[in-house]
This record gives structure tokens, sequence and C-alpha cells, in this order.
């Protein structure tokens, strides 16, 4: 392709497209990032949180069940007592095996993954615990037995609230990382698209230079030559700057000169000879 | 195209309207013919002589370039 005004001037407003177009894209990469991230805080952060909380509350619920048993089993009887709290301590239980294992498959990392598997852990803890004490009292074993037993779950069950409290951490950590996450992804989205703009105004600034330049100086060449021509001065050398349209005008202006050049000495042997022909 | 009128195609991209004068003088003085019956056979000595003359007005590497071409006319 001809380096002409033309295509320089085209080849300096693709690359200007160019620029605008990645300022562009890295807006709407991101837009996209941020909105991602915010997702993931919602999504990650938010259901964890959720379900620890709702580990929690099934936690107590079960205890609550089961104190109502141990409370209750001695006066209205075995079976009375397991159908009116145990097999609803058995569905808290279960549910919070069941959120236990969604939180291990969400959370993000595996330090809070960790965290919630001692959560599934503890269930089983307190769900064989459970089935000591219920086993002790059902058997109609002493009662230093069944306060051991006792004692056991109540152990096992403060466990599983401590485990169910550090799952709750960790969901609210994870809540703050993805928070943090977005303020990073929006910082680097500002400074790569200030570094994107601040090259762009550096090529713009470089381009229209070399432009400027490619035109200004031949063109200023061009007048030059002109004055000294108009001026008498036809010993000028007319330089040919670059192969665009000002070059071929360097062309035109050079086959001027010499033409002019030509003719004068031409007129000048005549001038010279004349004289000899009257002779 | 003649011969002629090629010569004079090159000799324009340099001298411009001087050309044809230029051709013509060059022919008659440098090998004594005139400049519309010029045959290819003649463009290396009308070259040699177009070297010398042009460059008194124009620049001797655009005189040697303008010699050049047309010898290779040839």
């Amino acid at each position: 392709m001809k380096p002409t005004i033309r295509n320089k001037l085209l080849a300096g407003f693709s690359g200007v497209l160019v620029l605008m177009a990645i300022v562009a894209a890295i807006g709407i990469y991101s837009v996209f990032s941020l909105r991602r991230s915010a997702q993931d805080a919602t999504r990650v952060g938010g259901q964890l949180n959720a379900v620890a909380l709702e580990i929690q509350v099934h936690n107590l619920e079960a205890q609550r069940r089961i104190t109502g048993y141990l409370a209750d089993v001695k006066t209205v009887g075995a079976k009375a007592a397991r159908d009116t709290y145990l097999d609803e301590a058995a569905f808290e239980i279960h549910e919070i095996e069941t959120l236990a294992d969604r939180a291990v498959s969400i959370a993000p990392d595996e330090e809070k993954r960790a965290k919630y598997q001692k959560v599934a852990a503890s269930v089983t803890s307190y769900q064989k615990a459970l089935d000591q004490v219920v086993a002790s009292v059902e058997s109609g074993k002493p009662e230093a037995d069944v306060v051991l037993a006792s004692a056991a779950y109540e152990k096992d069950a403060g466990q599983l609230h401590e485990n169910a409290e550090d799952g709750e951490a960790a969901g609210r950590d994870a809540a703050q990382t993805s928070q943090e996450d977005i303020v990073r992804t929006s910082q680097r989205a500002v400074w790569m698209s200030v570094g994107v703009s601040m090259l762009g105004l550096l090529l713009g600034i470089g381009m229209s230079y070399a432009l400027a330049r490619a035109i200004l100086t031949p063109v200023d060449h061009l007048k030059q030559v002109a004055e000294s021509v108009s001026m008498g001065d036809l010993d000028v050398s007319v330089r040919r700057y670059s192969e665009d349209e000002i070059g071929d005008l360097a062309d035109s202006f050079s086959r001027m000169v010499a033409a002019v050049k030509y003719f004068r000495l031409e007129m000048e042997s005549m001038e010279t000879e004349a004289p000899k022909l009257v002779v | 195209m003649s011969a002629y009128d090629s010569v004079l195609a090159v000799t324009k991209t340099y001298l411009g309207p001087a050309a044809e004068s230029f051709l013509m003088r060059q022919c008659q003085v440098g090998i004594g013919t005139e400049a519309t019956k010029i045959t290819p056979a003649q463009f290396k000595a009308l070259a040699a002589w177009v070297e010398v003359a042009a460059c008194r007005f124009i620049e001797r590497p655009k005189a040697e370039e303008m010699s050049k071409r047309i010898a290779k006319l040839t």
C-alpha cells in the first residue's frame, strides 16, 4: 500500500478507533467482571452465611426436642416421648446434615470447606451421643450412666454449636472476600482504563506529531523552493521527502524548475548566437 | 508507440514542457538526426548525450537516472 497522506490519515484514525475499541472492551469486561464478583458475593458468601444460620436454628431446635424428651420420658413413657420429641429431633439432625453437605459443596476454598466438613462430622458424633443417651434411658440403666451419656451428648451438642458458629464466620468471611474482590476488580479496571487511555493519548500525540511533521516539513521545503524560484533563483534543489501526494507535487515542481532553467539557457544561447547570424 | 514517443515519455518525467525541445536539440547536435526519426539503435548514444547535457539544469543523480532509463529502452 502506497504511503499516501490519505492512507496515513486512514491508518491514524484506524489506530485511534482500535484504541477506543480496546478501552470499550476493558470497560465491558470490567462491568461483567464486577457483576460476576457481586453475584459470587451474594451466591457464595450469602448462601454460606444463611446455611450456617439455618444449621444453628436446627441445632437449637434439635436440642430443645431432646431436652424435652429427657424431661418427659419417665412420666409419659418411652414410646410417647419418642413420638413427641425424637422424630422431630431426627428431622432436625437430618436437616443439619443436608445443610452441612450443601455448604461443603459451595464453599469457595479449602479452608471454608474444612469448616463445614467439621460441622458434618460433628453431626455424626452428635447423632451417636444422642443414640447412647436414648439407649441408656430406655434400657433402664443406672442414673449415673444416664448422666454420663447425657454429659457426652451435651458436649457433642456444644461442639456442633461451635462448629456451626465457625461455619457462620466462614460465610461472613466469604462475603467479605467477595466484597474485597469487587473492590480489587474495580480498582484494576480503573487502572487498566487509565493506562490504556494514557497509552492512547501518547500514541495519539505521537501520531499527530508524526503526521504533522510528514506533511509540514515537505510543504515548508516546497514553499522555500517556490519563493527562491519566484525571486529568480533557479539553482535550487527540490527534495522528494515522501512517497505520497506531496512527493508527487515535489516531482512536478522539480520538472517545472528544470523546464524554466532549460528555456532560460536556451534563450541565453539564442541571444549569444543571434549577433553572429546578423554578422 | 514509436521510438521517439517512448524517449519523450521518459524525458518528460524529468523535464516536463522542456522535454520536446531538449530532445530535438540532443538528437540534432548529438547524433545528427531528427528526434522524430530516432531508432532504438541510437538510444545508447542519445542517453550519453542526455546525461551530459541535462546536468546543466537538473541534478546529476537525476540526469544519470534519466540517461539510464533511456539506455534501457533498447
